[in-house]
């Protein structure tokens, strides 16, 4: 098919009646600015062959009547099977269509014509077709849409080149079929059991699990019955009569055993007590034999230490009278000494006194003799201050006055009178009569009255009423104290109150000094010093300090001599009394022994008896050992002692285990029979020959529905498989096709498609990338090549369509755009290739015939 | 004097079949108390007035009151029948267990359970040597006893007992071993065994009765029951082999050539049971087969299955051949035909039931589950 000319009347911006007209087939290039109505052309030319004409569609409205209304008109001339044809419909209003070959052989109107045209889309592979190839503005980027019948129709154009069918509606109704089994039955890409599958598998772990607890009971079961069959042989023998009899026999034959060997140990017991007694009563014999030897060894002894004891104390007792001698003699020297030293003491004392009360009078003479220059100084100084008035009070009221004076006479006027003659005390200066010729200055208002003529007021220039008096009472002030100073100026007054300033000061120094010197006042110092002036003198203190150190030595010597004197009395006193204390308990001990033992004439033979007791005493100790000896050789020790008892224990033992594992195993043969009846009643038998049974039957039905899995997977599988294979296929000739232009625009690509004929992924230098993942330019002029290569193929299978762009590279640069201008004239040659574009600039290199817009000559309704 | 009596064994009452649907384990289980009902009637067609039961009476020593009441209920209903009843490795006679209650609980008083070795006199001049068993396996041959056993001058003995007799090849259930010559040892006049749930003769005096009513897929002969006439003691024995069984299993493997290959089976039903219904099949098919066969197959099984009581196939190695007439369906060219052909090509059992279900799906037929 090859579109000759387009015209149109009333459709989108294009109002007025247009036509595009002297297309060549081959490139046709209508290059024009926006809004000229390039893409209102497009949509038209689409409309007219894809959209019936008595067509109600609100959006076909919308966008084909113009907003001032009309009845849109669009006339194609094309040429398709060696034919050429005109097509005009008008929509919406007094809408028709009329389609009418060239040549006038044949025409067909309203839906006649649109049938018409179908028949001869139909031969052109199908208004679907156009869809691909016709490129509307922004939209090259979008997927085809195809619909399966489509791509199956392409896939059967394509067929006629592979000579293979695929199978179409019917291989994709069993894939559906398939896939949806096999979807009841597994997940998807991890294919993990649902549906069916997903019961079955669960069913087999619910009754496997169900089956483990019943066979776990069914063995607690089966163990039960082995423990009851033990329990029961147990419980028959712990109670059978001749065992029961044994058991009895040997408790008692333990019992009589054990006691009688208890009893052998108490007469064992009581043979050791008899001799513990015995053997007692012949130590007390023994000991009375010997306290009587003892005593009699001891009275001999007793004698012996009262004699000598005696003689001790009788040469002790002389030694103390000359001991008491000598310490009489030695009191006497140490009181002498004594006193002598006292004496000497006093003298030493008296001597020290006098020594320093001399002392004392010289210093305190020369004190006096100080302190009376002072006291005469300081009374001349207080004349002299007397003696002289300027004060610092005076020096300080007469330089101020002296002050007021001075600015006075800074401000004062001078008044000369002189008299005229007769004319002497007629004036008189504020009530005083100036008696002749004067001058004076005044410091304030001052009243001349001129008896006979008036009162003149003179006054110095700002001079207040009392300032005349203030002046003048500083005046008297100044002079006074002056006068009363005896001096003639102020700096004469100055000097003199400088010179009792330093009087003041000297008189001051003066008074402390002899304060100082003097505290207790000259009169009080005189009558010390006087009394003194008659100490007599006498010996010297060191003198007598050297005759009382030779006295204490005395005395320190017969000290000495008196304690030890003291102490031989006291030695000798004390042994004396040591004696005294021994010789008592000797006489006392003595007296004892005396009265204990018999009389010298009967010892003899009190000790006969004492011996012959002893010695009976003695054999019948022996022979009580002798017993005990015996009576332990029969008795068991205590080892068969407990030996005895652990049998009694273990036989009395044996009887209550055996009583109390009777009633034990009584007890548990109870509890078993009961489970065992329990169990029966919970049929956990059946049960778990039935769960056993339904688990055969799942596990069964798990298998099958298994094999189901893997035969739908297989399937689909070997679908994927030959639908990818039938793919690489039916692509191949359009990348065939497309080979060249793609070598032109990116040189060494090559491009992998859907099998919607999409473009997914472009391969370069070694590397796969996704078209999602390329630049805007580069996903459109891959877009761009598809379609021409779709368009080329269809052109090789002698049913060739016009491809046509709108604005379709807008995003290319200048190399890419050459490449694709190319590519564009390459493919004209074997197809039509219509472009329109707003940037007429841009697209001159692309060349072709240059299409125009102009008025549709000769429109008629 | 002679003496008739009924010999049977392995009722197994109380035994489950879980891995049946529901409606035909109940079937099954009720047939096993039926069973009863048919002894009886057939002790009474031979002038029969004691029936031995040798053994596994109760599928389980632990079984619910309930089902063991059943079962004795049918028992005592036939009062003119004597039933004795001996532990056997299912129903051991344990302390404490099924039969210890169940003697406690007052049984039908024509019922007899022989519970320990001791010869019983159960008719005047007949003595029954019992060998009940005490557990699930015994170390010792428990006939033994019958060797030494006293009975009077010119009594008919016979034994009665649970287990498999050594080098017979009746391995039974039961680890529980019996010499192969005690009847002649014991001085017998008839070894009744239980345990082998086929009916088999051991020698003269020696048979195993086998199973009233089958409960699995075996090929031993199950479903019988014995008449035994003993002329006297010492003398001759007769054991005729009565058939008593309601249900008729059939297990079979069939190599498919064509579909009415599974004709085989029709005689072999008509045989096992009165009825089809009563009837259950396991079977497993073998071979390769076209597509067309398979389907036809298919159509034919599920005849098959609606007749019978159960019927469980295994076509796991039943594969579907791939001619170019089998893929037919898939048309001549194309991606469906591809994928056939790849199917055939692997030859695995996955991809023979890909195939199938490839021809089912593209016939429209939707597809069985393999």
């Amino acid at each position: 098919m090859k579109i000759l000319a387009l015209r149109v009347r009333e459709v989108g911006c294009l109002r007025e009646p247009q036509a595009l007209e002297g297309l060549s087939g081959g490139l046709d290039v209508l290059a024009g600015p926006n809004e000229l109505g390039k893409s209102t052309l497009f949509r038209a030319l689409e409309a007219a062959f894809t959209v019936q004409f008595n067509s109600k569609s609100q959006a076909l409205r919308d966008w084909m009547v113009p907003h001032t209304g009309g009845a849109p008109v669009i006339e194609v001339d094309f040429e398709t099977g060696g034919a050429r044809y005109r097509l005009r419909k008008q929509f919406f209003s007094a809408a028709k269509a009329s389609l009418a070959s060239l040549d006038g052989t044949a025409s067909a109107r309203g839906p006649d014509a649109e049938a018409r045209l179908s028949e001869l889309l139909a031969a052109a592979g199908g208004a679907d077709r156009l869809a691909m190839l016709w490129v509307r503005q922004t939209k090259a980027l979008e997927p085809f849409g195809l619909k399966p019948e489509t791509g199956a129709g392409l896939k059967g154009l394509i067929a006629k080149e592979l000579s293979a069918a695929t199978g179409g509606r019917q291989v994709h109704a069993v894939r559906t079929q398939v896939r949806e089994r096999l979807g009841g039955l597994v997940t998807g890409a991890k294919r993990l059991p649902r549906g069916l599958l997903k019961e079955a598998v669960d069913r087999v772990a619910a009754l496997a699990a169900e089956r483990g607890g019943l066979h776990r009971k069914t063995i607690e079961g089966q163990a039960a019955f082995e423990r009851l069959r033990t329990l029961r042989q147990d419980h028959a023998a712990l109670n059978e009569p001749a065992a029961r009899a044994l058991r009895a026999e040997r408790v008692a034959a333990s019992r009589t055993a054990l006691e009688n060997a208890r009893a052998a140990a108490e007469r064992r017991r009581t043979a050791e007590q008899t001799s513990l007694r015995i053997q007692q009563e012949s130590a007390a014999a023994a000991a009375a034999l010997e306290a009587f030897d003892a005593r009699a060894r001891q009275l001999a002894a007793i004698t012996l230490d009262l004699a000598k004891a005696r003689g001790h104390q009788e040469q002790t007792s002389a030694l103390r009278l000359a001991a008491l001698e000598q310490h009489e003699a030695a009191a006497g020297a140490f009181a002498a000494h004594t006193s002598a030293g006292h004496d000497l003491r006093l003298d030493f004392e008296a001597a020290r006194q006098r020594e320093a009360a001399a002392t004392n009078h010289v210093a305190m003479t020369r004190r006096l003799a100080e302190a009376e220059a002072l006291s005469a100084r300081a009374a001349a100084l207080k004349a002299q201050i007397a003696a002289n008035g300027a004060t610092a009070e005076v020096l300080h009221a007469a330089e101020a006055a002296g002050r007021v004076l001075e600015a006075a006479a800074a401000t004062s006027a001078r008044i000369a009178i002189a008299y005229e003659p007769g004319g002497a005390g007629r004036i008189a200066r504020d009530g005083e009569p100036i008696a002749a010729d004067a001058a004076f200055d005044i410091a304030g208002p001052t009243d001349l009255l001129i008896a006979g003529i008036g009162r003149i007021t003179i006054a110095p220039a700002g001079a207040d009423a009392g300032a005349a008096s203030r002046i003048e009472a500083a005046r008297c002030l100044h002079g006074k104290l002056l006068a009363e100073s005896c001096v003639a100026d102020m700096s004469a007054l100055r000097a003199r109150a400088q010179q009792r300033a330093v009087q003041d000061n000297e008189h001051g120094i003066t008074l402390a000094h002899l304060a100082g010197l003097c505290p207790e006042g000259l009169e009080a110092l005189r009558a010390q010093i006087e009394p003194q002036a008659d100490a007599e003198a006498g010996r010297s203190a060191a003198d007598i300090g050297a005759e009382l150190a030779k006295e204490e030595n005395h005395r320190k010597a017969a000290e000495a001599a008196l304690r030890s004197a003291q102490s031989q009395v006291q030695q000798a006193e004390l042994t004396l009394a040591g004696l005294h204390a021994t010789l008592a308990s000797l006489t006392d001990h003595h007296a004892a022994l005396l009265e204990a033992h018999p009389a010298p004439g009967e010892a003899a033979q009190h000790r006969g008896k004492l011996d012959s007791a002893a010695t009976a005493a003695a054999g019948q100790a022996t022979q009580a050992l002798l017993e005990v000896s015996a009576h332990r050789a029969k008795e068991p020790d205590a080892g068969q002692l407990a030996a005895l008892e652990r049998d009694l224990a273990a036989s009395v033992g044996a009887e209550a285990e055996a009583s109390q594992r009777a009633g034990q195993a009584a007890t548990a043969m109870a509890a078993l029979e009961t489970s065992l009846k329990r169990d029966a009643l919970d049929g956990i038998a059946e049960r778990l020959a039935e769960c056993e049974g339904e688990l055969i039957a799942a596990e069964r039905r798990l298998a099958a529905l298994n094999r189901e899995v893997a035969a739908l997977t297989l399937l689909d599988e070997q679908f994927e498989h030959v639908a990818a294979g039938t793919r690489d296929r039916y692509l191949a000739p359009v990348l065939d096709r497309l080979s060249p232009y793609l070598s032109a625009v990116l040189p060494g690509a090559s491009l992998s498609l859907s099998g919607t004929f999409a473009a997914e992924a472009v391969q370069r230098a070694g590397r796969s990338e996704a078209l999602g993942r390329l630049s805007e330019g580069t996903r459109e002029q891959i877009a761009v090549l598809v379609r021409l290569g779709l368009a080329r193929l269809l052109a090789d299978t002698g049913e060739p369509l016009p491809l046509i762009l709108d604005d379709a590279l807008v995003f290319s640069d200048d190399d890419r755009i050459t490449a694709a201008f190319a590519a564009l004239r390459a493919a004209s040659t074997h197809h039509q290739v219509v472009v329109l574009t707003c940037r007429a600039k841009a697209f001159e290199a692309l060349g072709g015939a240059r299409l125009a817009l102009r008025s549709w000559q000769g429109f008629a309704d | 004097m002679a003496f008739t009596f009924i010999h049977t064994a392995d009722w197994q009452i109380g035994k489950a079949f879980g891995s049946m649907p529901p409606d035909v384990a109940a079937a099954l289980a009720e047939a096993r108390l039926e069973a009863i009902d048919r002894l009886a009637a057939l002790a009474v067609e031979v002038g029969a007035r004691h029936v031995l039961v040798a053994g596994d009476v109760f599928d389980s020593d632990a079984l619910s009151p309930k089902t063991v009441q059943k079962a004795l209920a049918r028992a005592g209903r036939h009062r003119a029948i004597t039933w004795h009843m001996l532990p056997g490795n299912h129903d051991a006679h344990r302390p404490g267990g099924l039969w210890e209650r169940l003697m406690a609980d007052a049984p039908p008083p024509n019922l007899r359970a022989h519970l320990a070795i001791k010869p019983v006199e159960i008719v005047s001049g007949v003595w029954l040597l019992p060998a009940p068993l005490t557990g699930r396996a015994a170390a010792l041959d428990p006939t033994a006893c019958f060797d030494e056993a006293a009975t009077p001058a010119g009594a008919i003995r016979i034994g009665l007992a649970h287990g498999s007799v050594q080098g017979f090849g009746s391995d039974g259930e039961a680890s529980v071993n019996i010499s192969p010559v005690r009847a002649t040892s014991a001085r017998l006049d008839y070894l009744a065994l239980g345990d082998w749930h086929g009916a088999k003769q051991i020698d003269a005096r020696t048979w195993y009765s086998g199973t009233p009513e089958p409960d699995r897929f075996a090929s031993n002969e199950p479903g019988h029951a014995l008449v035994v006439r003993v002329e006297a003691a010492g003398g001759r024995v007769e054991a005729e082999k009565r058939r008593i069984r309601q249900f008729g299993w059939l297990r079979r493997e069939l190599e498919m050539r064509v579909p009415d290959d599974l004709a085989a089976l029709d005689a072999e039903i008509s045989v096992a049971a009165d009825r089809p219904s009563d009837v259950l099949v396991q079977l497993a098919l073998r071979g390769r087969v076209t597509a067309a066969e398979r389907q036809t197959i298919g159509l034919k099984l599920a005849s098959l299955e609606a007749n019978l009581r159960y019927l469980d196939t295994d076509l796991s190695g039943l594969t579907v051949s791939a001619g170019s007439n089998d893929l037919a369906p898939l048309g001549a060219s194309g991606e469906l035909r591809e994928v056939g052909e790849r199917l055939a090509a692997l030859s695995s059992p996955e991809a023979s039931d890909a195939l199938t279900l490839l021809l089912d799906l593209a016939a429209g037929a939707g597809g069985a589950r393999p």
